[in-house]
């Protein structure tokens, strides 16, 4: 694992970074929503993944020219990204929010956001079907976007992003609400477009579906980048970190006496109806805990005690388990 | 792809623009306000010609066998101050609020487009949408107009002024009613669309800084700043600060009496006055534009 803000080697060789975090902060009045994260990426896939609030948008909000960083520089290909048509002109982004022109048919949104790119009537046009037949949507897309599927409405968004074959592509939860057909034919999609060189952002909570795209993961949490690399990396690397659990049992001084003799825990504090367990190895803790001690003993009870970490280690090893 | 630099107007955000507006269901609201005027004029046609009689006992100077602008200058003051501002108010007031509030900003933002350049083709698509509007509502008040003038009065001379002298006596002076009405008729088709495009400008500036609160806040500024002072008081001091204030003047020109208006400027200067107010509150809104941060959010964050 390389430690946050590290960055990939550049595949694109083009010089300058596709993009180029450098010590964000973000801040909502008293909320800080990114905090200094420093990140860059250069040609290939990078997941951005963490569990709620961790900051995911956040980072798409600066990175895409929708919020200023408080502090920091946030640049694209050498350039800042903020009001900068040369930058966003070679940029595709993917929103969550499931919004469109809802009375135009996916041709006509396509086209018409590739008409305000700067294509021409009729290559817009052109290029707009292109682009959602390649996706799938060859038949039926001459209705209203109303009418449309989920997986459907997840297509269009891509297909506008991709039309002017981008060289950096900023996904957020591509894959939401997709049938399996779609799922694929977006990531092989997504695929085939990092392997011609674009550099790829994509975040989503789904992990074993970002899985199937990447291996390379950025994860945030409470808005700072705390660890990049191989997924499986950064799971072991998150699970060696000093943690707190707290189990709520009756039995708690048994409970504590029974703990005390695992490898995994440092130690404990016993309470009236609880016991507070100390642990340097989180995920083998968890794993055993699961295996012998939830079947047997009455706990009523059970919260990992350092809400940052140890959620983006619950992430982690829960959805990658 | 090729990024649109530094140009005042940017031809596909203006059609896309436009073409949504004109698309949306405010716009047929906005629409059947702008019928209001028909309406208006209509029933004033009816009642001019059932109530001559009764009117005379209002003594304000209408007097049988005299042109009566006073229900024509109304008119034009209930256009002006009223319906037009009603249809800026509700093309302009969510220029970028209503993408803001639906969500699809986010796809504009990340065009090759500068801000200050989507801005400014948002308005403009919003001035022409508001701009004919307000020009199709003159031209119902012009039509309005010509009816009253040539049928009812049959273009009978307009009374400037009326001195009492004793019971049943007045001594009238009295010009010709065609140049005054012909006057109403083309101060209100100037003034119409100039009062339209420069509330328009100022509304989708207030939408663009207010953002969820922009009707409100729009309609507290018209309410509270600019009808007191730009149309109903036009001569308080505040009043040449307002939009609404070159319109009237335009219009409280038409008519020959002196000091009807006390405030009344020259016509280049108020037409000059009314495209400074596009140009000025068009601008700031660029520039807010350029600045301002968009957390545009799903509908589950």
């Amino acid at each position: 694992m390389s430690p946050a803000g590290a960055s990939r080697s550049g595949a694109s060789g083009r010089g300058a970074a596709a993009l180029r975090l450098h010590e964000v902060t973000r801040s909502y009045g008293d909320v800080v929503a990114m905090n200094r994260v420093s990140l860059e990426l250069d040609g290939g896939i990078t997941a951005l993944v963490g569990p709620n609030a961790a900051g995911k948008r956040t980072v798409k909000k600066v990175c895409t020219g929708h919020v200023r960083p408080t502090t920091g520089r946030v640049t694209a290909f050498g350039t800042p990204v903020w009001d900068n048509p040369r930058v966003l002109g070679r940029m595709g982004f993917v929103p969550e929010q499931d919004a469109f022109y809802e009375d135009l048919t996916g041709p006509d949104f396509v086209a018409s956001l590739a008409r305000v790119g700067g294509r021409g009537r009729r290559e817009a046009r052109r290029r707009a079907e292109e682009e959602l037949t390649a996706l799938g949507l060859a038949d039926g897309f001459d209705r209203p976007i109303k009418t449309y599927s989920k997986g459907m409405r997840q297509r269009v968004k891509l297909a506008q992003a991709l039309l002017h074959r981008p060289d950096l592509l900023l996904l957020d939860e591509p894959l939401l609400g997709c049938d399996p057909l779609a799922r694929r034919r977006i990531q092989d999609r997504v695929r085939a477009l990092a392997r011609e060189g674009c550099t790829v952002l994509v975040s989503s909570h789904i992990l074993p579906e970002v899985e199937r795209l990447t291996r390379d993961v950025a994860v945030l949490s409470g808005g700072r980048l705390v660890a990049r690399g191989d997924v499986r990396h950064v799971r072991d690397a998150l699970g060696n970190v000093p943690s707190r659990v707290r189990v709520t049992t009756p039995e708690a001084r048994r409970l504590a006496a029974t703990l005390v003799s695992w490898d995994a825990v440092g130690g404990v504090d016993v309470q009236q109806d609880a016991v507070e367990v100390h642990t340097l190895r989180l995920h083998d803790f968890l794993g055993r805990f699961h295996a012998e001690l939830r079947p047997a003993w009455k706990v009523r009870g059970f919260r990992t005690m350092d809400a940052d970490l140890d959620s983006v280690f619950d992430y982690l090893s829960g959805e990658v388990a | 792809m090729a990024g649109a630099g530094p140009g005042l107007l940017h031809g596909p955000s203006y059609r896309l623009a436009l073409r949504r507006l004109v698309r949306s269901r405010k716009f047929l609201f906005a629409a059947l306000v702008s019928l209001l005027p028909v309406v208006f004029g209509v029933l004033m046609l009816v009642d001019t010609a059932q109530g001559m009689e009764s009117q005379r006992l209002y003594g304000g100077g209408i007097r049988e066998g005299t042109y009566d602008t006073y229900l024509a200058f109304d008119a034009a003051m209930m256009l002006l101050g009223g319906t037009v501002p009603l249809v800026a108010l509700l093309l302009a007031g969510g220029m970028l609020a209503d993408d803001v509030e639906d969500r699809t900003l986010s796809y504009l933002l990340v065009r090759p487009v500068r801000r200050a350049t989507q801005y400014r083709s948002r308005l403009a698509a919003v001035v022409t949408a508001t701009g004919l509007l307000a020009l199709a509502q003159a031209v119902a008040f012009a039509v309005f107009v010509v009816i009253h003038w040539a049928v009812w009065f049959r273009g009978a001379e307009y009374l400037v002024e009326y001195q009492y002298v004793a019971q049943n006596e007045y001594v009238l002076t009295t010009t010709p009613s065609g140049p005054v009405a012909a006057g109403l008729v083309l101060a209100v088709l100037a003034a119409a669309p100039l009062v339209a495009a420069g509330l328009a400008a100022l509304f989708g500036l207030v939408s663009l800084v207010t953002t969820r609160f922009h009707f409100l806040a729009n309609l507290l500024l018209y309410g509270f700043w600019e009808l007191p002072f730009g149309v109903i008081v036009p001569s308080a001091a505040p009043g040449i600060l307002t939009v609404s204030y070159g319109a009237t003047s335009l219009v409280s020109r038409a008519l020959p009496e002196e000091g009807l208006e006390p405030t009344t400027l020259p016509v280049a200067v108020a037409v000059m006055m009314l495209l400074f107010w596009v140009v000025a509150w068009g601008t700031v809104g660029a520039q807010v534009m350029r600045r301002k941060d968009f957390t545009v959010t799903s509908a589950n964050s």
